[in-house]
């Protein structure tokens, strides 16, 4: 592989070191070590509130969720055994404790219609001109596209769920989240095309 | 637009890759091989480089504005868990808790990869409070009878409380009440004592029955809705059934039946007061009682203590729907809509008629 596939961040790299470390904050978690837990936390808590955030539609929603969580795999640590990959885990606990929620409400009243949350976009703010001309580009250029597409497409880019964690978060099928990924892409790519 | 660098530009190939492989590779919608290939297109062309890095920095940016978006949430949660956890006892202790001296928890951590027995027993105190409005929940650890230590939830008066149990029980705690739950509780043991007013939404385990003591007497349960009363000032204990079947010393009750234990243990069962569970909505029911016995329940509503000044009056029949409030209110209704004269001195209200 190339220099120019890893960009200057060396991504599969420091991906392993982060599993393996993962797993090392799991057992320390196993062990009852309250710091261990916080770090997971802090570690994670960002991609499984966007997560729940796109399943129900609500951010104080997302936050229960989030938070009961990591109570639940604190209270169950030492029944656990999550071997390889607790990041996983977290995602797919978080899906399901969102799903569960949505079903519960459902029953209350009918779910809104194209239940995705609002990822709303925030205006970048940033500390370099030239990131801050093609951010501010790409921004607009997120904006044109429907919001549904916007939001896979942000899932995955800017938040690392893989095809299939969205397809199954969102109950969609693969083609479709892929669909909506290249065509986001596709359209940043021209824009970016234009302007250079 | 590296127009600048000559030698750059000699060099420079236009748009190599199209614009679909350009966005399936960033997309990750290529094979390792296919992207190895645009990897190596990417080196001879600065200006599908320049996408590439563009769109990648762009990432960058947009990642780290999502967490400033999200960073409000993320210390919620890390505050909530935190906190929670803090609030185990195999943990520090909090600061609103008083450990005791001689507890199970205070074995030392566990080592490494070795035994650890299941959490109910570990953490016996997860039990999260959910207080409404102003009402507090005082919690503090107290010995009690038997080799168990046991944790006490209090309301003072004019407060109530809404717990959840280790087990998924549910207890709503009225004004004035108190619950002990054994350190063990959970697993094998379900058993709390009550002084005072609760309503019970046991989660059902067949195999552990859960029971309340309340002065001398035992309710027991497998699954239910049920509430216990006996205040100190009450002569005996009641125990009313909303869900399932409970059974009370020998007697078994079923949904929407009472049972009155006296001192003696004499159990008597009638139909249920219908208000019996308004407590839960905040709303107090006297019907026709004797002023004397009402003040009782208004004095733990309302946190007063009230004194009744015209001998007369102890007797005459009172009623009416009470919602938590303050001392103001309740003298407000007793002087509007009894009719009765208050004089306030602090906390203790004299009725006279």
């Amino acid at each position: 592989m190339s220099k120019l596939s890893r960009g200057h961040e060396s991504d599969p790299q420091l991906k392993a070191f982060d599993r393996m470390d993962d797993q090392a904050l799991f057992l320390g978690i196993q062990r009852r070590d309250s710091a261990a837990l916080s770090e997971l936390v802090a570690r994670h808590s960002y991609t499984m509130l966007r997560l729940a955030r796109a399943i129900t539609g609500s951010p104080d929603s997302a936050q229960d969720i989030v938070q009961d969580v990591f109570i639940a795999l604190w209270l169950r640590a030492e029944t656990l055994d999550i071997v390889g990959n607790v990041r996983g885990y977290l995602w797919s606990a978080t899906r399901n404790q969102a799903r569960m929620l949505l079903r519960h409400e459902s029953v209350i009243e009918r779910h809104r219609e194209g239940s995705i949350a609002d990822l709303e976009i925030v205006e970048p703010f940033i500390d370099t001109i030239e990131q801050e001309e093609t951010a501010r580009r790409i921004y607009e250029a997120l904006e044109e596209l429907p919001r549904r597409c916007r939001e896979i497409f942000l899932l995955h880019w800017r938040d690392d769920l893989s095809v299939p964690e969205i397809a199954d978060a969102l109950q969609i099928g693969l083609p479709t989240v892929r669909n909506q990924i290249g065509r986001a892409m596709r359209h940043l790519v021209g824009v970016l095309r234009q302007s250079s | 637009m590296c127009f600048c660098d000559l030698a750059h530009r000699i060099y420079m190939t236009h748009r190599v890759i199209d614009d679909e492989t350009l966005a399936s590779y960033l997309a990750g919608g290529l094979t390792p091989e296919e992207s190895a290939s645009i990897e190596q297109a990417l080196v001879r062309s600065s200006d599908d480089y320049k996408v590439v890095d563009q769109v990648r920095s762009a990432r960058e940016v947009f990642r780290r504005e999502g967490r400033l978006e999200l960073s409000e949430d993320m210390q919620n949660v890390r505050r909530q868990v935190e906190s929670f956890i803090a609030s185990s006892p195999s943990r520090e202790a909090p600061d609103f808790e008083v450990r005791p001296r001689l507890s199970v928890n205070d074995s030392p951590p566990v080592r490494a990869g070795r035994w650890f027995p299941h959490w109910a027993f570990v953490t016996p105190f997860l039990v999260a409070a959910l207080v409404w409005g102003v009402l507090k929940v005082d919690r503090s650890m107290v010995g009690s009878e038997g080799p168990g230590l046991a944790s006490v939830y209090s309301t003072s008066n004019g407060h109530q409380a809404s717990l959840s149990l280790p087990d998924g029980s549910h207890v709503i705690l009225n004004v004035g009440s108190r619950l002990e739950v054994p350190s063990n509780f959970g697993m094998v043991n379900r058993q709390v004592r009550l002084a005072g007013e609760a309503v019970f939404t046991v989660a059902h385990r067949s195999s552990v029955p859960f029971s309340v003591a309340a002065g001398s007497t035992t309710t027991t349960v497998l699954g239910t809705v049920f509430k216990v009363r006996k205040y100190d000032s009450d002569t005996a204990v009641s125990v009313d059934v909303r869900e399932g079947r409970v059974s009370v010393q020998s007697t078994v009750l079923t949904a929407n039946e009472s049972a009155i234990v006296t001192s003696s243990g004499d159990v008597s069962t009638v139909a249920m007061d219908l208000s019996s569970f308004d407590f839960i909505d905040g709303k107090l029911t006297i019907s026709n009682l004797p002023l004397a016995d009402a003040v009782r329940d208004l004095s733990r509503w309302y946190d007063a203590d009230i004194q009744i000044g015209s001998p007369g009056l102890a007797t005459q029949k009172v009623g009416g729907t009470f919602t938590l409030g303050s001392r103001e209110e309740l003298i407000n209704i007793l002087e509007k809509a009894l009719g009765f004269r208050v004089i306030q001195q602090g906390r203790l209200l004299t009725v006279y008629e």
